[in-house]
């Protein structure tokens, strides 16, 4: 049966129903976040895992330059390793029908003993290589579909310097390779960067590797000493010209898809912290209302015999009315959304399988621990109420009291209309709430600034990376080393205006016991096409002698300008070297270095041999240009900057805007729940005095004034402080955000800050429609016979 | 106050006025058939207990509201059925009003309370002479807080004669109060409407006040039941309760 008091607290509901829907709103919000992330994280942690498990992706990962087979059982010999395999891998271009410049894949053999084989690929479609065909190839399956590749198709690529014709039999997907791209380039580039899985005889066959192998991967035991283990690899491939065996976490896929999933974690703890709190503000100021218009209920209620536990209890009803709309709707929207992004994720990423998992047991801590918060808040604003005797609760409460404050003591009161001091006054009376409701929107203001800034910040980088420091049209690399003549013949290619060789070298840098496997690239003094420009957008210059580093790269070495450095270079005599840091440069991408033609024609001890050429282009040239390349063997592959710059348009922007559009919702709902609820109480609490404007003569628009005019002062304070905060906070993520691959570059646009303040200014234009509708309905007779 | 109006000018003129509020499923009949004429410089009592419709007729008279059926004249307008932005207009340019629990803004002090009416007038009075008239001119810079019930009254009072009103209409002005600051009160109004010359209408179920008026309106369920002038006319120091 209902009981009187449920019945009462349902209609009050009911009558607040306004408030408590902008309530559950920002509850629901919070909690809709935290289970979306939280359950993608989960799901999607798992089905890394789980891929990962089924395709026995490998542990540790070596190249070399090439071992006999034999050396493999030396390898799995090591403490700790489960199993060893070696394989043959290359980079290869490919000609794809219809595209018009030169893909470039990594050609992977196939062991044909299946059971054995690690990295196993998922067939997406086709079949499986038969053993020993020399003409089948399997394509990396988003390579296949943006190109428009079926099974029974061709295509044509490079293999150890001669075209081949091979006809794809299927499409797959590999742990190894759930992120394709480029290493130095920030976009995927499904169209032109692939993988190519070949019979292991037939690439052995076509790059003379018979009876050897060029790339270990190594599976362990759990437990097993990742450490360990790669160092004793490296003992052994040494001689045979290894590169330095490194776990997962250096393999590029590996990285990318665990940072990526770990930034979702951040995501599940900040935002709903911030929703949970507004949230109970929000509870905390609209039952300090209700209980305040219901002391002679509760005095009535004491009267009767109801204990002050009981009244209590009946008004903290209301915050757990909220808290569990908020779960309901935060547990279905999160849940919904969670699938619906962990599915987004998973053909992202093209896993395989989704499993999907809410964790049901962090669920439930989070909204009981809403429940708690919202308690007690609420117990707080009853608090006061249900401690007075019930005779002193029947009288109506003093009139509200104002004295004399700052405003007298500043001596401008005697300067302004009534209207504004009565909505200074407020301020002023209230002060600790108004500062709260204004720290809430200013937090609204610098999570919309925190949105678009990234805008700015890519925008920026785009400006530094395509304007500053990359002036060619096309970037040409070479299957392998060639001689400095090579260059000729690329400004013999149809529309070339200008060509610049470059000389790239795999390197290990070590400094003491620091080590980072890198490349070292060689910069002319007149090297105009491609220059190296730091953060500010300055180019830096590379001295005749010396190596030039990214400054992330020194400070992952610990070492500085001046120190000496070994250089154990992994091609041709593969010397190790040392050499004096001459210079840092703060990059935003790579952790790489830079020395003049020169100085690494000495580190090598050869005479000028290039890797590839910056080619400038006449304007209608490309699509010969690229013909040309496509037909030239020596060519591994082919950057061109306009569609590199598109590509990365296409996905980042896109990406961005999502995201974009995700924080612009949450702040309005903050912003909203604030403001609305504020200009609820403050009517509810001022009806009265509203009503008394009214019947002197004031028409709606200008009561609308004096309470709105709060909120607007409040929001015109919030707006400013709210930018300061973003930009900090900005700040703050610029320093704190450096991965490998990408240091953010600080960048702050007027743009920012108008979308930030436009976008509160149209809530609060929004929310005082809202409200406006309210003093419309203010019933001016009733008001006079109150007596509140 | 309109002193150029000769004394006996009608300003408000009343014909049939029926007023039915409809409270949930109930038709509650506030007033029924009424009809009166105020003229310039009268001061008019209604009296009658709760629930007379004393008050419904004191909102038709201020613009509160509308009548269900009859007609209202304001100086010959017909305000039967004005909007709210005309009867917005007319509160402010033409009534003051004086209610029992006195509706003064607690935020503003006595005399910005009195601002807040002279800034949106036409032709207002200063409201230092306002606080004057009601005695009040040295707690001025008083907040409500700091003022006595009859204080705050009086302040009402001096808000609502600021603007130079065509009308004063008060409402239980003495129904908060004890019998001292009572009479204080109604003296306040008393002498407003001697010096200014203003026409005053004061309801009250009070039926000693009645003898301080020019003319008296007894009311019952919504309909007058009796009107006179009182033989006598005392002043409010003269009464008793």
């Amino acid at each position: 049966m209902v009981t009187s008091m449920t019945r009462k607290l349902l209609r009050e509901i009911v009558h607040l129903r306004g408030q408590l829907v902008a309530i559950i709103m920002v509850i629901g919000c919070g909690i809709g976040t935290y289970v979306m992330s939280r359950s993608m994280h989960t799901s999607l942690t798992l089905t890394q895992h789980t891929y990962y498990e089924n395709g026995r992706y490998a542990d540790v990962f070596a190249s070399l330059q090439r071992a006999p087979l034999s050396v493999i059982d030396q390898l799995g010999a090591i403490n700790g390793v489960a199993v060893a395999e070696g394989r043959t891998v290359s980079s290869v271009q490919v000609d794809v029908p219809g595209l018009p410049e030169p893909a470039s894949a990594t050609l992977v053999s196939v062991s044909s003993r299946r059971s054995a084989t690690l990295n196993d690929i998922h067939l997406v479609s086709g079949r499986r290589l038969r053993a020993g065909a020399t003409d089948e190839v399997i394509l990396y399956a988003p390579f296949a579909e943006t190109n428009g590749l079926v099974p029974g198709g061709t295509v044509a690529a490079v293999l150890n310097g001669r075209w081949r014709r091979l006809t794809v039999v299927g499409t797959a997907i590999s742990p190894e390779f759930v992120i394709v791209m480029n290493p130095g380039s920030l976009m995927l580039d499904q169209r032109r960067v692939g993988v190519m899985w070949m019979a292991e005889e037939a690439v052995q066959a076509a790059y003379d590797m018979r009876g050897a192998f060029n790339s270990a991967v190594i599976r362990l035991f759990p437990g097993a000493s990742e450490r360990d283990v790669c160092r004793q690899v490296d003992a052994v491939l040494d001689q045979y010209g290894g590169w330095g065996a490194t776990g997962r976490s250096e393999q590029l896929s590996h990285r990318f898809l665990s940072d990526e999933i770990a930034q979702l974690e951040v995501t599940a703890i900040i935002i709903p912290l911030i929703f949970l709190a507004v949230a109970i503000f929000l509870l905390n100021i609209a039952l300090t209302r209700l209980v305040s218009t219901q002391r002679t209920t509760i005095a009535i209620l004491k009267a009767f015999g109801y204990g002050t536990v009981s009244i209590g209890i009946h008004y903290v009803g209301f915050a757990v009315v909220a808290v569990l709309g908020g779960t309901v709707v935060g547990v279905v929207v999160g849940y919904i959304l969670g699938i619906e992004l962990a599915t987004l994720y998973m053909e992202f990423y093209r896993f395989p399988m989704l499993v999907f998992r809410m964790p049901w047991d962090v669920i439930t801590m989070v909204v009981l621990m809403s429940l708690l918060a919202a308690v007690a808040g609420a117990l707080l604003a009853v608090r006061n109420a249900v401690r007075l005797p019930p005779a002193d609760a029947m009288r109506p409460p003093a009139p509200r009291r104002f004295r004399a404050g700052v405003l007298e003591r500043m001596g401008v009161a005697a300067n302004l209309r009534p209207v504004t001091l009565m909505i200074l006054r407020t301020i002023e009376r209230r002060a600790l709430r108004a500062t709260v409701a204004m720290l809430m929107i200013a937090l609204a203001t610098a999570i919309l600034v925190l949105g678009r800034f990234m805008f700015d910040v890519m925008d920026r980088m785009l400006a530094i990376s395509f304007d500053k420091a990359q002036h060619e049209d096309v970037t040409v690399t070479f299957s392998k080393p060639l001689s400095a003549h090579a260059i000729h013949s690329v400004r013999h290619m149809p529309g070339v205006i200008r060509a610049e060789p470059f000389r790239v070298i795999g390197v290990e840098m070590i400094a003491g016991q620091h080590r980072h496997q890198t490349v070292v690239t060689s910069v002319a003094a007149d090297q105009r096409l491609r220059r190296i420009t730091d953060v500010d957008g300055h180019y830096a210059v590379v001295p005749d002698d010396g190596l030039v580093m990214t400054e992330y790269l020194a400070r992952k070495l610990h070492c500085r300008v001046g120190d000496t450095i070994a250089i154990a270079i992994r091609e041709g005599r593969r010397d190790t070297v040392r050499v004096p840091i001459v210079a840092t440069v703060k990059e935003f991408m790579g952790a790489q270095g830079y020395m003049s033609p020169a100085a690494m024609s000495r580190l090598l001890h050869e005479q000028g041999t290039i890797t590839g050429a910056y080619v400038d282009m006449a304007s209608d040239s490309l699509g010969p240009f690229l013909i040309r390349a496509k037909q030239t063997p020596a060519v591994a592959g082919t950057l061109v900057r306009s569609v590199a710059l598109q590509s990365f348009r296409d996905v980042y922007v896109q990406n961005m805007w999502m995201m974009t559009t995700y924080i612009v919702i949450l702040s309005c709902v903050i912003a909203f729940g604030v403001v609305y609820n504020s200009a609820r109480i403050a009517l509810s609490e001022r009806g009265t005095e509203l009503a008394s404007l009214r019947i002197l003569g004031m028409t709606k628009r200008e009561i609308a004034v004096v309470l709105l005019g709060e909120q607007v002062l409040l929001m015109l304070i919030a707006i400013p402080l709210g930018i300061a905060m973003g930009y900090a906070l900005c700040r703050w993520i610029v320093g704190a955000f450096e991965t490998e691959y990408l240091r953010l570059v600080f960048a702050f646009s007027s743009n920012t800050i108008g979308i930030a303040a436009s976008t509160i200014i149209a809530v609060m234009a929004i929310t005082a429609m809202l409200v406006y509708r309210r003093i419309h309905r203010l019933d001016l007779i009733a008001v006079l016979k109150s007596r509140e | 106050m309109h002193t150029h109006d000769q004394p006996g000018t009608v300003i408000f003129e009343m014909q049939h006025i029926s007023k039915i509020y409809t409270m949930g499923d109930v038709n509650v009949h506030a007033l029924r058939d009424v009809s009166l004429t105020i003229t310039t410089g009268e001061l008019l009592v209604i009296l009658g207990a709760s629930g007379s419709g004393k008050s419904t007729l004191l909102n038709i008279l201020g613009g509160l509201d509308v009548p269900t059926s009859g007609s209202v004249l304001y100086r010959g307008r017909d305000m039967t059925h004005a909007d709210d932005s005309t009867l917005t207009a007319f509160r402010r340019a033409s009534v003051g009003f004086v209610f029992q629990f006195y509706n003064i803004i607690p935020s503003l002090t006595a005399i910005e309370n009195v601002r807040l009416v002279t800034d949106i007038a036409d032709d207002p009075m200063d409201p230092r002479e306002a606080l004057r008239l009601v005695g009040l001119e040295d707690r001025r810079d008083h907040f409500p807080a700091q003022l006595s019930g009859g204080e705050q009254q009086r302040v009402a009072i001096a808000r609502a004669i600021a603007k130079r009103p065509d009308v004063l209409l008060c409402d239980e002005p003495t129904g908060a109060l004890d019998y001292q600051t009572g009479v204080l009160v109604l003296d306040v109004i008393d002498r407003i409407h001697q010096e200014l010359d203003a026409t005053v209408a004061l309801i009250t179920h009070n039926a000693s006040i009645a003898d301080m008026a020019d003319r008296v309106l007894k009311m019952r369920s919504g309909e007058i039941v009796e009107q006179y002038a009182p033989t006598v006319r005392r002043k409010p120091s003269e009464l008793s309760w």
